[in-house]
């Protein structure tokens, strides 16, 4: 645990409330450490996390005023900007994006390439016309690199959490869906679900393109990071020191610290000993990424003129988080 | 002696200038008072207006969302029960896989954050929705109603329950659904210039202002013009309902700060124009005033000069206007008495004069008449002498005016006051008779006594005396020819005295004369044509005679025989015409004359008439 600041002692607390998929997801990890370590508190803030089942749900929360931050993918923001450019992007979080697709066990035998997957009901996080998460855009590009057509497959929400997912797949509603760690390890665990295809994991590289893009990042929109500077820039301080001290910590003690157990646990270990540079050490926003995140936002949208036209620049508000090439 | 106003005369002009100016100011204030009083009643009334427009709007609101929540969760129980109607094979595990699928999409794209599913007892059986919403931090309300209240702590969130049975499990079962009321639902709730929270036993648990910022928590608005009234509306009956508070913004045309501040500059303004406009017209006018009044304190001061008060009313103190009228009015009335005063002074001056010599000259005809008396006391015989004279002189008048010939009356007011005798004798009305009557008794009629009367009166005006012949008549009918001339004798008792002489004889005699004078004058004028016409007669056959005489005598024609006998003939036969004449006109003479002589001849009466 962060010893409590001098400023955090006997202050009053300044209320924020953030928006991320999870719980116990790869992408909700580190607000849920920011929170268990009490880095919210050493930058005078008492973070409230609300747990959404995806990236699109967190982004209408954001819009709604729900909350005043969110952790998720930064493709989805983008693709919400592509409609206004409403969300700005403070820091980084997520390097990696362990996303999987997973295929139900009992179709091992009929699925094993990607074009086999057509006919089948797919299950993604979340099914709204308005939103596109990012294991939407990472599938949406698998298909088509795969020159499998959206029209042939059918695509029902799974969700982001352990619960959803497991009961799609145990309910046989969907064939396969897009899972990410650590997830898609229990459920290879539990013998409900194979991994058909993975990216970043264990430093295993594909060909898809951009796949080194950047994965969780904290979103806010602009109009509260222009009206409070201050609390956006805690919010950032307050992600940047859980990812010290992620950094600084083993994996087990970052279980510990989340208080995780059981298989849960298990498969969050397992992450985190797999993953090291999973999550960013400090926050800054990498060029090289940007670039890949650029390259994968624009493939997975089917290099639409509004997503060639897009730069993830223009939503970067890096002042208080830094930049690195 | 009169000075010209200095600086320490002008100081009632100021203070009349103060004077003024603070009572603009006074109804300026006045003015402002009244239109700032109408604008708070105005903004009032439209705030609370306002107000009531926006209770009623969010009491439909809220009741709308309840009834769409009511519909949603009754929609909702009924997709549950047909999902899971072919789930009696599987095993409880297997229908809550198969549940949490059919909510993950339900929950994404309904209002409900997460569902629970118990006995009926409050055993849970299930439950799905992210792990914040703790079902055991929820405090339910009224749960076998169908709807209630709950809050979480841990989510600082307030949620409408709404609750109904289904069949679960292949057992009768309470499905409970959880509507967050965030910042979402209230964002929906668009009302103009409202913002909304949502309280909580005491907490905002929502706001429509979205930043987390408690900058707005007191309701209270940065914007100097803007108020914010305060609106409480309990969202449904329940004693534990969350309270809507709304904080509605009005925009007042002017605040109180704005409108005093407006109206100190346009008092500021007002009183400036003033000055500059108007300051020098009042202090004009009041220098007028004051040298109006100035000039009526030295005019009526005890020791005032002549002309003091009357040169302070200089041309620049006169004008067209009341100021100026009035002060030639008074310059007038000062110099009217300013002369009466002087000629009372010298009045008093002549009449001290003349007290003073009245005692020498009262001594003095003192002494003449003390002379006098005794010269009359010496001369007693030549006073009886001359009343001696004045009696014969009055009987000598008396004489004069009782003559026969004249008619004398005296007339005053038009009535006879006095006649002599001779009235009586001409006019016949007895001794008297005239006396109380008018002159109209004598005129033949009434135009004629206006027409005398008149010319009487004119002639009379213009200091002449009136003398006409008139036609009057007496008292038996006969008219007359008068004589009448009168005199003025008293204008203002209009008294005059008529003299009437009777020329009827003379008059009559005066025609006869001048009928004969005609007659005469015809004649004459008889003659003279007669000698005119005999003169062309007799030079006719003179002219015949003489010239054929000359031609005759002189030989200057040749002339035979025969017309020298013809010559000779017209000669005696003029001769003989001219003869003829000449007897006619002795024959005129004659009988002028009264020598014709007439004999008795006998003539041929036919060769007479040829």
């Amino acid at each position: 645990m962060l010893p409590r600041g001098a400023r955090a002692q006997g202050a009053v607390l300044r209320d924020a409330v953030l928006a991320t998929p999870g719980p116990a997801s790869s992408v909700s990890l580190i607000p849920e450490l920011a929170v268990a370590i009490g880095a919210d508190r050493t930058e005078g803030l008492a973070v409230r996390i609300k747990f959404v089942s995806g990236g699109g749900v967190a982004i209408r929360e954001l819009l709604s005023g729900n909350v005043q931050f969110g952790v998720f993918g930064i493709t989805a923001a983008m693709n919400e900007n592509l409609r206004g450019d409403s969300l700005v992007a403070l820091a980084a979080v997520e390097n990696l994006a362990l996303l999987s697709l997973m295929v139900r066990s009992d179709l091992r035998p009929v699925v094993r390439r990607i074009e086999d997957l057509q006919g089948r009901v797919l299950g993604i996080h979340s099914n709204s016309l308005a939103t596109m998460t990012n294991g939407q855009q990472f599938l949406m590009l698998l298909l088509r690199q795969h020159k499998v057509s959206t029209d042939s497959v059918r695509f029902v929400a799974a969700g982001q959490s352990w619960e959803s997912q497991s009961s799609a797949l145990r309910g046989n509603a969907v064939d396969a869906l897009v899972s990410e760690e650590p997830f898609s390890s229990r459920l290879e665990q539990a013998g409900l679900a194979y991994r058909l295809f993975s990216v970043g994991q264990n430093g295993e590289s594909t060909t898809l393109p951009g796949v080194g893009f950047l994965r969780g990042t904290l979103i806010a929109r602009r109009s509260i990071v222009d009206a409070q500077p201050d609390l956006a820039q805690r919010m950032v301080r307050t992600l940047q020191q859980t990812l010290a001290w992620r950094a600084a910590h083993s994996p087990a003690d970052i279980v510990s610290a989340l208080g995780l157990s059981g298989d849960e646990g298990s498969a969050f270990l397992a992450m985190l000993k797999g993953n090291p540079t999973q999550f960013s050490p400090d926050g800054k926003f990498s060029d090289a990424q940007l670039l890949q995140t650029e390259t994968f936002f624009r493939e997975s949208l089917g290099n639409t003129p509004e997503s060639l036209r897009y730069r993830v620049g223009s939503m970067l508000a890096d002042r208080w988080a830094g930049h690195k090439p | 002696m009169t000075q010209a106003p200095t600086v320490a005369d002008s100081r009632p002009a100021n203070q009349l200038t103060l004077r003024l100016l603070v009572i603009l100011l006074l109804i300026f204030g006045v003015v402002a008072g009244c239109i700032a009083l109408v604008a708070q009643a105005a903004s009032h009334n439209a705030r609370r207006q306002a107000l009531a427009e926006a209770r009623t709007y969010f009491a439909a609101r809220m009741r709308e969302l309840d009834d769409a929540w009511r519909a949603d969760a009754f929609t909702a129980r009924q997709e549950v029960e047909l999902w899971l109607s072919d789930s009696r094979s599987l095993d409880d595990a297997a229908i809550d896989d198969r549940l949490r699928v059919f909510l993950t999409t339900k929950l994404s794209h309904s209002e409900f954050a997460s569902c629970a599913i118990d006995d009926g007892e409050g055993n849970l059986l299930f439950r799905y929705g992210t792990r914040s919403q703790d079902v055991t931090d929820i405090a339910l309300e009224r749960r076998d109603a169908g709807t209630g209240w709950a809050f979480s702590s841990k989510d600082r969130t307030v949620y409408r329950v709404l609750s109904g049975t289904i069949r679960y499990r292949r057992q009768p079962a309470r499905m409970t659904l959880y509507v967050p009321i965030d910042n979402a639902v209230l964002r929906a709730m668009t009302y103009p210039s409202a913002h909304l929270a949502l309280v909580h036993n005491g907490t905002r648990v929502a706001f429509t202002d979205g930043s987390g910022s408690t900058a707005r928590a007191s309701g209270r608005s940065p914007k100097g013009q803007e108020e914010t009234a305060d609106l409480s509306l309990a969202w449904g009956e329940s004693p534990v309902a969350p309270v809507l508070k709304i904080d509605r913004d009005f925009v007042a045309p002017l605040s109180a700060a704005e409108l005093a501040l407006v109206m100190a500059g346009g008092a500021a303004s007002f009183v400036l124009i003033a000055w500059l406009v108007l300051g020098r017209w009042i202090r004009s006018q009041t220098r007028r005033l004051f040298l109006l009044q100035r000039a009526a304190s030295e005019f009526s001061s005890a020791d005032r000069q002549p002309g003091d008060g009357v040169r302070l009313i200089d041309p620049d103190v006169t004008g067209g206007d009341d100021i100026g009228r009035l002060a030639l009015r008074l310059r007038e009335m000062m110099l009217r008495l300013d002369e009466g005063q002087a000629q009372r002074a010298r009045a008093s001056a002549a009449l001290a004069a003349l007290n003073a010599s009245l005692e020498e000259r009262v001594d003095a005809r003192t002494r003449d008449l003390q002379a006098a008396n005794e010269a009359l006391e010496g001369s007693a015989e030549v006073t009886q002498s001359i009343s001696r004279q004045l009696r014969q002189l009055t009987r000598e008048q008396q004489a004069m005016l009782d003559n026969d010939l004249i008619g004398i009356v005296k007339v005053r007011d038009r009535s006879i006051t006095w006649e002599n005798r001779a009235i009586d004798r001409i006019f016949g009305h007895g001794s008297s008779g005239l006396i109380g009557k008018t002159l109209a008794v004598l005129h033949p009629d009434e135009a004629v006594d206006r027409s005398v009367q008149g010319a009487a009166d004119a002639a009379f005006r213009e200091g002449l005396s009136f003398r006409r012949q008139l036609r009057m008549v007496r008292h038996d009918g006969t008219l007359l020819w008068i004589d009448a001339s009168s005199v003025l004798l008293s204008s203002s008792r209009v008294e005059s005295m008529w003299l009437l002489a009777d020329i009827t004889e003379m008059r009559a005699t005066q025609s006869e004369l001048e009928q004969a004078l005609f007659r005469a004058e015809s004649a004459t004028r008889a003659k003279s044509a007669f000698l005119a016409n005999m003169s062309h007669e007799l030079r006719t056959p003179m002219n015949a005679i003489i010239g054929f005489a000359d031609l005759l005598h002189q030989g200057r024609v040749k002339i035979d025989e025969a017309k020298r006998h013809t010559f000779l003939g017209h000669i005696a036969d003029s001769g003989r015409h001219l003869l003829q004449l000449i007897n006619d006109v002795l024959d005129l003479a004659k009988a002028e004359s009264g020598k014709m002589e007439f004999r008795p001849e006998s003539l041929d009466l036919k060769r007479l008439v040829n």
